[in-house]
């Protein structure tokens, strides 16, 4: 019996070992092959020329929810369907330089001088990877999806897409969307009802979808289940450089080459070189990592700071460990400052005596230089993080230095705390108030992310060394998000904002407007409540307003200025973050944005 | 006997009620929901989220209320959609099904096949080496928690390159493979989940089956068999061993209701893509229509492992008649 098993498995591993590897080198051919010709206006790539074949393997920490490129709101599937199987009007370079906007299906584009108007005109030849012509007639349909008029609550197309183009509402409370026109097959032109100097942005999240296969699906109120997972992937036709071949449940996604793809490189040679991208979905980042080092996946495009030291030692002239910059996330640490009462109980959401410290800029700002956030870097984060004063991070294109900066100083902090009239009246250590309250505050991270659950108790033994009664009470996430979305009652919370892409004051305005849901220490006000929120809200609205890019930045600088001053949210750190990878891959460029390796992957080659 | 199961299947309705009840009464009352996560994130509207809401009842905190909205269709066949992709849930937890079934298929054979055998050598052998041997392996099986028991497994497998590191198929050449190779590795994945979720089990019946057996070696018709002249051999393994397995196949129909629920953290750990993760990935988003027919699926597999165990119970042992 022993003896039967122990052949058996022996057989087993010469099976899996013969096979293994065969696929992963370059052919030269591409396999599947180009069909049709290359679109008489062609993009040309302006990266070094490949060579054809090979595949690459990524991992996916989450199992794939959806196809359906305009309802799906899940890491994973945005992740997997961005960039590499759909496309919007516009491309993004996530990994130049200068992040910016490039002509990908559009030529080029206009804006009017005042940003009312925005004409795109369409690449001429384009196919879909079916091998349908895309003209702007897809444009008008995949537009007409997103902002759905025609259906009702339920049946309406379930996407948040639609609020990014939403303009307010008309005098009979009718939503305002920009109106779309067909100019002729390969030009449209929005007209806005406000200018909109980002409507770049805006553009950037309308992934086009092919008219001629949903478009009977979206005429029987049927489209929040098309293009389901269980979809045939041969009906997910996008505009990507890759296409879906297959798909398992909790295992992977296989993509190959979209034939039909209408770039060139500077050799008039087709693009994709890839034969294959496979993802292959890991939910742990400890396997992962395993992975990696078992020579399983190609590229770890994210190498966590605590386990930096160890991959870092893998870095070998076959594996690179590249540092590709500071995370556009970011960790704050909010203190409640909202003066509204619980509408059961009828008693303040925060006790009076201490939301007056709250709402006391002052009082922050002591807290601020209370946290010692270069420890914080060096414990916590295990060196791979920095410090950060200001609503978003470093790592940003938009990132302005010119902030107020809270280096760590307790004696400052002390004196400050002092002057507010906080002193140890009873003996006990502590900071009372005139009325005799002791200075508690009680810091609530979620208790599923350990990095933060460390924060917060880093954080409070900060405080304690300054006088305030601090403690760490991590919460469940679901609980967290209650508490700043819907009941409002906490005291402090640490959480974190995950950047969108791409990166930009539209991208933050919820945070920092004082109406946003995620103006997180006062949401949701009616009228601001503050000076300073007044002339945050000013200046967004103006940022919204001007198309000149310079006019934007200066004035985004300056509402990062006051953000900082105010400490409206006390910002703590931004990750500094890595991307492993085999040396193996020609136009690797990494970056920060996701997707951090495969931004480019129409031209990303395997060398030989 | 047909009377028999049509009332163990209709007494099943109550209880399907009662538990699915319950589910969705701790769902609504449970802090938090499905769109907590969108929530949180500062491109999606609040008067999004309030349609969400709407258009999946979470306004409503009645416990009653919610549970009709699954109830209703549920009775006439609907299980719903799944909030996370809008697809049908059967159709998800269909396609995790094999996989499940494969491993714990596998883990039952494996510990079910070990188990008997060492049982009844560890009562024939009792306070022998052999019985000191299995004895370890049962209280090892026993006390290891089999979180900790797969991550050393994981551990053995990165270490020394012997399997894989997780997963049911070499992902990146599956491909390129034909179906004898396919098939060597998914056993080659198959083999260490398979031990761990085994061992676990086994030690459990190893122990009921050495006990059961101690006990009847011990009554007056095996020494009364053996007076008469049989063999060792066929009194234990004919007249011992049958009479000592009743038991036992109580306890398989037990473990057949495990055969869907049974792995979750193993599952977890391999990164087996079976209805454990998928069931604990639902639970943890709040993706209600998955997690009640999850509930709903276990709740129906335990009362059909119990009567298929009565059922083996009346063929094996003819003194037990279902009435």
């Amino acid at each position: 019996m022993k003896l039967f098993v122990f052949t058996f498995l022996i057989a087993a591993l010469t099976f899996v070992s013969s096979c293994s590897g065969g696929k992963n080198k370059t052919t030269g051919t591409p396999d599947p092959p180009f069909q049709g010709e290359a679109p008489q206006e062609a993009y040309i790539s302006q990266s070094e020329p490949g060579i054809y074949g090979g595949q690459l393997v990524i991992a996916q920490p989450n199992d794939m929810q959806k196809f359906n490129v305009i309802t799906a709101d899940d890491v994973a599937s945005t992740d997997i369907l961005w960039y590499h199987v759909f496309r919007c009007l516009v491309d993004y370079r996530n990994g130049d330089k200068n992040p910016d906007y490039d002509s990908g299906l559009c030529t080029r584009w206009e804006a009017s001088p005042d940003a009312k108007e925005w004409t795109f005109y369409i690449r001429k030849g384009v196919r879909w990877s079916d091998g349908e012509p895309f003209n702007a007639d897809d444009v008008l349909f995949s537009y007409d999806v997103v902002k759905d008029e025609s259906h009702d609550e339920k049946s309406r197309v379930r996407t948040p897409i639609a609020d990014i183009f939403n303009e307010g509402k008309d005098t009979n409370g009718k939503t305002l969307y920009p109106e779309l026109q067909k100019l002729d097959d390969y030009t449209v032109k929005f007209k806005l009802h406000q200018p909109n100097g980002a409507f770049l942005d805006n553009i950037f999240n309308l992934w086009l979808i092919p008219k001629h296969k949903w478009e009977q699906a979206f005429r029987n109120g049927k489209f929040n289940e098309a293009m389901s997972i269980n979809e045939d992937p041969a009906n997910v036709v996008g505009l990507g450089p890759f296409r879906i071949k297959e798909r398992t449940a909790g295992q992977r996604v296989v993509l190959e080459r979209n034939p039909y793809f209408w770039k060139v490189d500077k050799k008039g040679q087709r693009l994709p070189y890839l034969n294959r991208i496979i993802f292959i979905i890991a939910k742990d980042f400890n396997t992962i990592t395993l992975k990696f080092q078992a020579g399983e996946l190609d590229v770890m495009d994210r190498v966590r700071a605590e386990e930096f030291a160890t991959v870092k030692q893998m870095e070998s002239p076959d594996i690179k460990v590249e540092d590709v910059g500071v995370s556009l996330d970011s960790y704050w640490l909010v203190l409640n400052q909202n003066p509204g009462v619980n509408p059961q109980t009828g008693k303040p959401l925060v006790e009076p005596w201490k939301l007056k410290l709250y709402r006391n800029q002052k009082f922050r700002q002591a807290i601020s230089y209370a946290i010692d956030r270069d420890g914080l870097v060096n414990t916590v984060f295990v060196g791979r993080a920095v410090p950060i004063y200001s609503v978003i991070t470093p790592g940003d294109p938009w990132y302005s230095d010119d902030v107020m900066k809270y280096p760590h100083n307790i004696d400052l902090a002390k004196q400050m705390l002092a002057e507010l009239g906080l002193k140890d009246t009873n003996g006990d250590g502590f900071l009372e108030d005139a009325e005799g309250h002791t200075v508690e505050i009680t810091i609530s991270p979620n208790a599923g992310n350990s990095q933060r659950v460390s924060t917060a108790a880093f954080i409070a033994g900060n405080l304690q060394e300054v006088g305030i009664k601090a403690t760490s009470n991590p919460l469940d996430f679901a609980l967290i998000s209650q508490l700043l979305s819907s009941k409002f009652n906490y005291d402090a919370i640490v959480l974190g904002w995950r950047s969108g892409v791409p990166p930009g004051p539209p991208n933050i305005k919820n945070t920092i407007l004082s109406s946003g849901q995620n103006h997180s220490f006062f949401p949701q006000q009616k009228t601001p409540s503050t000076e300073w929120e007044a002339r945050l809200d000013e200046l967004m609205k103006k940022i919204d307003e001007t198309a000149d890019q310079a006019e934007r930045r200066k004035m985004f600088a300056e509402v990062q200025r006051i953000w900082s001053e105010q400490m409206a949210e006390i910002n703590l750190v931004a990750e500094r973050l890595a991307v492993a990878y085999k040396n193996k891959f020609g136009n690797a460029a990494p970056t920060p944005l996701p997707p951090r390796f495969t931004w480019n992957s129409e031209e990303i080659y395997l060398k030989k | 006997m047909k009377i028999f199961l049509l009332r163990r299947l209709l007494a099943a309705v109550p209880l399907l009620i009662v538990v699915t009840f319950l589910a969705s009464a701790m769902l609504t009352l449970s802090p938090g929901s499905f769109l907590d996560e969108a929530r949180m994130q500062p491109n999606i509207s609040p008067e999004f989220i309030a349609r969400m809401e709407r258009v999946y009842h979470l306004n409503s905190n009645n416990i009653f209320e919610r549970y009709w909205y699954w109830l209703w269709p549920a009775l006439h066949g609907d299980l719903g959609n799944s909030y996370a992709s809008q697809a049908p849930v059967s159709s998800l937890i269909g396609e995790r099904v094999v996989n499940t079934l494969l491993l714990t298929g596998s883990a039952l054979i494996f510990s079910w096949l070990l188990a008997i055998p060492f049982g009844v050598f560890a009562a024939v052998y009792r306070n022998r080496w052999a019985d000191k041997l299995s004895g370890f392996i049962s209280y090892f099986g026993l006390s290891i928690p089999s979180v900790f028991f797969s991550l050393l497994a994981i551990l053995f497998a990165a270490k020394t390159g012997l399997f894989p590191v997780g997963g049911i198929h070499d992902q990146a050449n599956w491909d390129d493979m034909n179906s004898g190779q396919r098939f060597a590795d998914t056993l080659w994945h198959l083999v260490l989940p398979t031990v761990v979720l085994g061992t676990i089990g086994m030690a459990q019946y190893m122990r009921q089956m050495r006990s059961e057996m101690i006990e009847t070696l011990s009554q007056d018709f095996i020494r009364t068999a053996r007076a008469k002249g049989l063999s060792w051999r066929r009194v234990v393994f004919r007249h011992a061993l049958g009479n000592a397995i009743n038991p036992l196949v109580t306890l398989f129909g037990f473990s057949l209701a495990t055969l869907l629920s049974g792995a979750l953290l193993t599952e977890f750990v391999f990164a087996w893509p079976g209805l454990g993760t998928l069931i604990y990935d639902s639970l943890i988003k709040k993706d209600e229509p998955m997690v009640m027919a999850a509930v709903a699926m276990l709740t129906l597999m335990l009362v059909v492992g119990n009567l298929l165990a009565d059922i083996l119970l009346a063929i094996i042992d003819p003194r037990i008649r279902l009435e």
